[in-house]
């Protein structure tokens, strides 16, 4: 989630909206100039991004995009659409400084001139000895890491269109209204946690063999943002198939849809013709046939009549579900 | 996790005479131009914090987490400014303080430089460990302070660090056994002078 957000909320001096960058502490109203500090529980400020597809649009994205992921046209117009739920998934967003030092030690390499006895010089290269270095970190941080548990959303990341939209104040009571606003589950220390060791990993050179760092957090801006994603279902057949959509681009993001359509003529052939040329051969001949047939048949599919009636009469069937996401 | 709550928006007026108070995009402490009290957002409320300002000549207030220190290390308690001159092999000591007295951390509390400059304007002024006489400033505008004093305790170790010998950097056994315990904090504004795009303190023979 970097990129120069910006957060509209409204003056509480004279009520006028007022848009500060996100990752700012405070802004200025454009109304009355009066500075505000822009804030939330523990220091933590909460914000949400408005969805920009409703649901009808959301449904027509799912259409288009299983129009060309080579569904079956006839199947995708008759899609039955369940009732939607738009849901808000939390992101937290870091900014600050990281700061504190590390020492390593590390392996170094000794370039030495070797003459054989052909008297031909050449340059071989050798392990030295260990060195020690103590290094400063003192570097900007911009971490953002999802607060939810999205696998299940197939969400891995804001979408780049999240960075030039406009992000909100978060104000609960109106989200929940809208949709189900699922709450952060990883903690505000464990997101510090996960940026430092960020911090850590990009100033850790390499063959390092021992290292000994302590890496702390400056001017930390701390963030949670709610992302918008609908999630619905549609039928088709007997099936119900789940769907999640990126409410701001439209980007399918998790589903299952139906199978192309295969026709299946090559096994049931392959036996009638077998069994009756075997019979045409001898009688006996033909009798072990489709006593293999039977055996196969019984051991795979099935004796009764209905996987019988599947085997040779149903000669078109759907491929296994696509999973996507 | 418990819920975390709506977005809070306060807005900026000095809780004594009522004024707007100034405030860049990433300011913590904020200092009125009309009263000169100085206030820090606490929790959503603002919180008095008492700034100081040190005398000297020079247009840029720039501020300062002063920090009185004590460090143990496998060599023993470093907790005066005698034990911290053998510590950094290099220390000067500002006039009318005894060896005895506290060593002080200087940490910027502004960002009025890259991260790795921060560190060594802290390396460069601990090390000169200035004498400070403080005066009643008004009507002055101090450089942004974006950062708190925790920050200050946070950045202390490495500026610390920065300022002890090489050779004791590179000890694994000198780092293991390093252990930085700070003092409460004070703020306090440095006069610089501002001379082309550095800022120069006189007194410390000081270029930043």
């Amino acid at each position: 989630m970097t990129g120069a957000m910006t957060a509209a909320i409204s003056c509480p001096q004279c009520g006028s909206p007022f848009s500060f960058r996100e990752g700012a502490r405070n802004g200025l109203c454009p109304s009355c100039g009066t500075s505000l500090a822009v804030s939330g529980e523990s220091g933590i400020a909460r914000f949400y991004l408005e969805e920009r597809l409703d649901l009808p649009r959301s449904r027509a994205a799912v259409r288009k995009f299983l129009a060309t992921s080579g569904v079956d046209g006839k199947l995708v117009e008759t899609l039955k659409f369940e009732k939607g739920e738009l849901c808000f998934l939390p992101y937290w967003s870091l900014k600050g400084l990281a700061v504190g030092w590390q020492w390593t030690e590390r392996e170094t390499v000794v370039k030495e001139e070797v003459t054989d006895e052909n008297g031909t010089t050449r340059v071989v290269e050798r392990r030295g000895p260990r060195e020690q270095f103590f290094e400063t970190v003192a570097s900007p941080l911009d971490f953002s890491s999802p607060a939810f548990d999205t696998t299940s959303f197939g969400l891995m990341g804001i979408a780049l269109a999240g960075s030039v939209l406009p992000l909100r104040g978060m104000d609960h009571a109106l989200l929940t209204r809208r949709g189900t606003v699922y709450d952060p589950v990883k903690g505000a220390d464990q997101v510090r946690g996960e940026a430092l060791a960020a911090a850590r990993d990009r100033s850790r050179p390499a063959g390092v063999l021992r290292i000994h760092d302590s890496v702390r957090l400056c001017s930390e801006k701390l963030a949670l943002t709610s992302y918008p994603v609908w999630r619905f279902s549609f039928s088709a057949g007997e099936r119900v198939y789940p769907v999640v959509v990126d409410a701001i681009n439209g980007r399918i993001l998790k589903a299952r849809f139906p199978g192309a359509m295969e026709t299946r003529l090559f096994a049931p052939m392959l036996v009638i013709l077998l069994v009756v040329f075997s019979w045409t051969l001898h009688s006996a001949l033909g009798a072990v046939a489709l006593l293999a047939f039977l055996v196969w048949m019984y051991t795979s599919h099935g004796l009764s009549p209905a996987s019988l009636a599947v085997f040779f009469f149903r000669l078109t069937r759907r491929k296994e579900d696509v999973r996507h996401g | 996790m418990d819920r975390i709550g709506d977005v809070k928006v306060i807005p900026l007026l000095c809780p004594d005479c009522g004024s707007r108070l100034p405030s860049e995009e990433e300011d913590v402490i904020f200092v009125c131009l009309s009263c000169n009290a100085t206030w820090e957002l606490v929790d959503g409320s603002l919180a008095t914090r008492e700034l100081r300002h040190s005398e000297g000549s020079g247009d840029v207030l720039l501020p300062f987490w002063i920090l009185p220190f004590r460090v143990t290390t496998r060599e023993g308690v470093v907790a005066s400014r005698g034990g911290f001159r053998n510590l950094t092999g290099a220390l000067q000591s500002g006039v009318g303080d005894g060896e005895d007295s506290p060593p002080r951390l200087f940490v910027p509390a502004c960002t009025f430089l890259s991260p790795p400059q921060l560190v060594r304007a802290g390396r460069l002024i601990t090390l000169r460990q200035p004498s400070l006489s403080f005066i009643e400033r008004r009507d002055v505008r101090v450089s942004p302070i974006v950062f708190r004093e925790d920050d200050a305790r946070n950045m202390g170790e490495i500026i610390l660090l920065s300022t002890v010998t090489e050779a004791r950097k590179k000890s694994f056994t000198f780092l293991e056994s390093f252990s930085f315990h700070p003092g409460k904090a004070i703020l306090c504004t440095l006069p610089f002078t501002r001379q082309g795009a550095k800022l120069f303190h006189a007194a410390m023979n000081l270029e930043l």
